[in-house]
């Protein structure tokens, strides 16, 4: 195979790598919004304390393989705990009436600043880092040389559970019909009986745990400050725009064609890199305003 | 004939002679207070804290008066804090050079806003935040734009005659700078043009059957609103003599965002209070707690507000007389109805319960 194949093919599968952790990040956001009609400001903030969790509780070692999964476990969950703290103690407080798109956006603009401004005070302004797991250092190569690390493996792996997991949530179980009945129409639902208080409880738990797993998985590999939650924002905004708001397959499909986007364009003109992802947000926008698969609600 | 029909949100507000007046007042008065109790440094402090004043109440006129959700104004503030401090050194007369920034600031807000739609809130809120981050990482690989450094500022030229290098001379040179832009934008609220945005903001439909264009209505609103924001950049980086690419990042749009809504988002003062009290508890903040991040602490605050006060902190006092307005006049009639209106405007999609 030639030399720019490979290094085509290494890049692209790197890019639907990174594209994973923006995909978890996304798909929380696109369902709090879609369910919730809160455009969640605080994400990156969620985000952003999965990473410090991380840093915690790994303790500076390179973890195993075990011990890192219970991480992420651990992150995950304590993440759904303050998503649900999050829930209960601000956004049922502003209710349903017709004014509370905006009055959400920004009491979780709020939540945003508290998460964010707290960081200095626990983990101190310096910035840290996490040590990377030992299972996770070290590459193989397949079909005559195109470098996949282990890494990438990795972030394939818990994309494509993740991802799986979500649409077996969404379509296949009791709770997934409850939820798009909720996210279709809201009193309808109501007056079918189904809780709606308790849905959007249950999706504003599941998506602040998705970014607190987003976190753990992208630990090792940011600079552990609290730039991160206005950073990974952004990104995840990006996904949930270009994949239209409240589609989880859209945020799939924008996540990965960022991810590869990125990933090409940081090999080869490495100097618009910073630019890829508002060029990709202003032209997805303009473009397809319900999303790259048309399915979004727009707002 | 679209153009002429929008431009009804757009002329320059007809009215008394004398409306508008009391911004010229409480300028006057916050001007001699400043300058008869502040000394030395904490004038620069008024500087900068008058020109977040006039951020914050420009910002409004699209935000609460016309509810667009912008999120990228730090574009055009940022805009105008870089043009002064190109400009500086350079014997640019002084008299022209905020002219000038006000020009700049509204041919950016022109050009975007004829690309970006105004329709769906959202994605307005993220286009404009897109706009500004492309600005904010142009600044990093342009060097005469001074990187990640920024540019600093040097002394303007004399103002008719007056020289700016005390601190005395600047504060008044900017009392008069912003009060002249608030005189303005008071105008525009009392006006026809403010009735215009609030209408096109209320109801869309109904807006259109009185023939009004709710495109080029908005369309005014961010092209002025771009303009004075450019004026108040330009005001904050006289105060704090260095333009940094910080003031283009889209947190400095969700400040001025905070800014507004601790004020009252319903009420032309409001933003400026607001202002006055962010910049008062950033800076006692970092004078008291140098090692912590302000955040923590204005995030407590604005949840606190959003949950318990939505109206913002002067949304329920009785609302300043408009001086120069007898009872019964025309317009303050029309003006009231219009403030009889819920305190966060109504989303299209969902009716209040």
């Amino acid at each position: 195979m030639s030399d720019i194949l490979t290094k085509l093919a290494g890049a692209t599968i790197g890019g639907i790598a990174s594209g994973m952790p923006l995909f978890v990040i996304g798909s929380g956001l696109t369902l709090i919004f879609g369910v919730m009609r809160v455009l969640n400001f605080a994400h990156g903030a969620l985000f952003m304390m999965g990473v410090y969790l991380c840093y915690t509780l790994s303790s500076g070692k390179g973890l195993g393989f075990g011990g890192f999964i219970l991480v992420i476990i651990a992150a995950t969950a304590v993440l759904g705990v303050l998503g649900g703290v999050i829930d209960i103690g601000v956004l049922r407080k502003i209710g349903q009436s017709g004014d509370s798109e905006l009055r959400s956006m920004f009491a979780m603009y709020a939540v945003f600043l508290i998460l964010s401004g707290s960081v200095a005070y626990i983990w101190g302004n310096q910035p840290l880092s996490v040590a990377t797991p030992r299972f996770l250092s070290g590459y193989f190569s397949i079909l005559s040389g195109i470098v996949v690390t282990r890494q990438d493996l990795f972030y394939l792996v818990s994309g494509v559970l993740v991802a799986g997991g979500l649409f077996w949530l969404l379509r296949r179980t009791t709770f997934g019909r409850r939820v798009r009945a909720v996210a279709a129409d809201h009193e309808m639902a109501v007056a079918l009986g189904i809780r709606a208080s308790r849905i959007r409880l249950e999706v504003f738990v599941l998506g602040a745990a998705l970014a607190g797993f987003a976190g753990a998985l992208s630990a090792n590999l940011v600079s552990v400050d609290s730039s991160l939650a206005t950073d990974y924002v952004l990104q995840a905004f990006a996904v949930v725009i270009a994949g239209g708001l409240g589609s989880v397959e859209g945020a799939l499909v924008a996540a990965l064609t960022l991810g590869i986007l990125e990933s090409i364009v940081a090999i080869y003109i490495p100097q618009f890199s910073p630019y890829v992802l508002y060029a990709f947000i202003a032209v997805t926008a303009l473009l397809t305003p319900r999303g790259v698969l048309r399915r979004g609600t727009i707002a | 004939m679209r153009l002429s029909l929008g431009l009804r949100g757009a002329r320059w507000p007809r009215g008394r002679m004398t409306t508008g007046l009391d911004a010229i007042g409480i300028c006057l008065l916050i001007g001699i207070a400043v300058s008869a109790l502040a000394t030395g440094p904490t004038i620069a402090e008024w500087v900068v804290c008058a020109g977040y004043v006039l951020f914050a109440v420009s910002t409004n006129i699209v935000v609460g008066k016309s509810g667009i959700l912008t999120f990228g104004q730090a574009a055009y503030f940022g805009s105008g804090a870089y043009a002064v401090a190109l400009l500086s050194g350079r014997h640019f007369p002084t008299e022209l050079l905020f002219v000038f920034v006000f020009v700049i600031g509204c041919v950016m807000a022109a050009v975007y806003g004829l690309i970006v739609p105004t329709r769906s809130r959202f994605l307005t809120a993220v286009l404009t935040l897109v706009f500004a981050q492309f600005l904010y990482l142009l600044l990093f690989d342009i060097p005469a734009l001074g990187a990640e450094n920024g540019l600093t500022v040097g002394v303007q030229e004399p103002f008719f005659g007056i020289s700016l290098e005390s601190e005395n001379n600047l504060w008044w040179f900017s009392v008069i700078v912003a009060g002249l832009s608030l005189f303005v934008l008071r105008r525009m609220d009392r006006s026809s043009a403010g009735l215009t945005w609030a209408a096109v903001r209320d109801d869309e439909i109904r807006a259109a059957a009185l023939g009004l264009s709710s495109r080029w209505a908005r369309f005014a609103a961010l092209v002025y609103a771009g303009g004075f924001s450019a004026v108040a950049g330009a005001i904050v980086v006289e105060g704090q003599l260095v333009a940094a690419p910080e003031l283009l990042y889209w947190t400095q749009s969700g400040a001025v965002l905070i800014m507004i809504l601790l004020g009252g988002i319903r009420n032309f003062w409001g933003p400026a209070v607001g202002a006055v009290a962010y910049t008062w508890l950033t800076y006692e903040f970092t004078l008291h707690f140098s090692s912590g991040d302000p955040d923590l602490f204005i995030g407590l605050i604005l949840l606190v507000v959003v949950l318990l006060r939505p109206q913002g902190l002067l949304g329920a006092l009785p609302r300043l007389p408009v001086i120069g307005h007898r009872r019964g006049a025309a317009l303050p009639a029309q003006a009231e109805a219009v403030d009889a209106e819920p305190a966060w405007p109504v989303s299209e999609q969902e009716a209040p319960q």
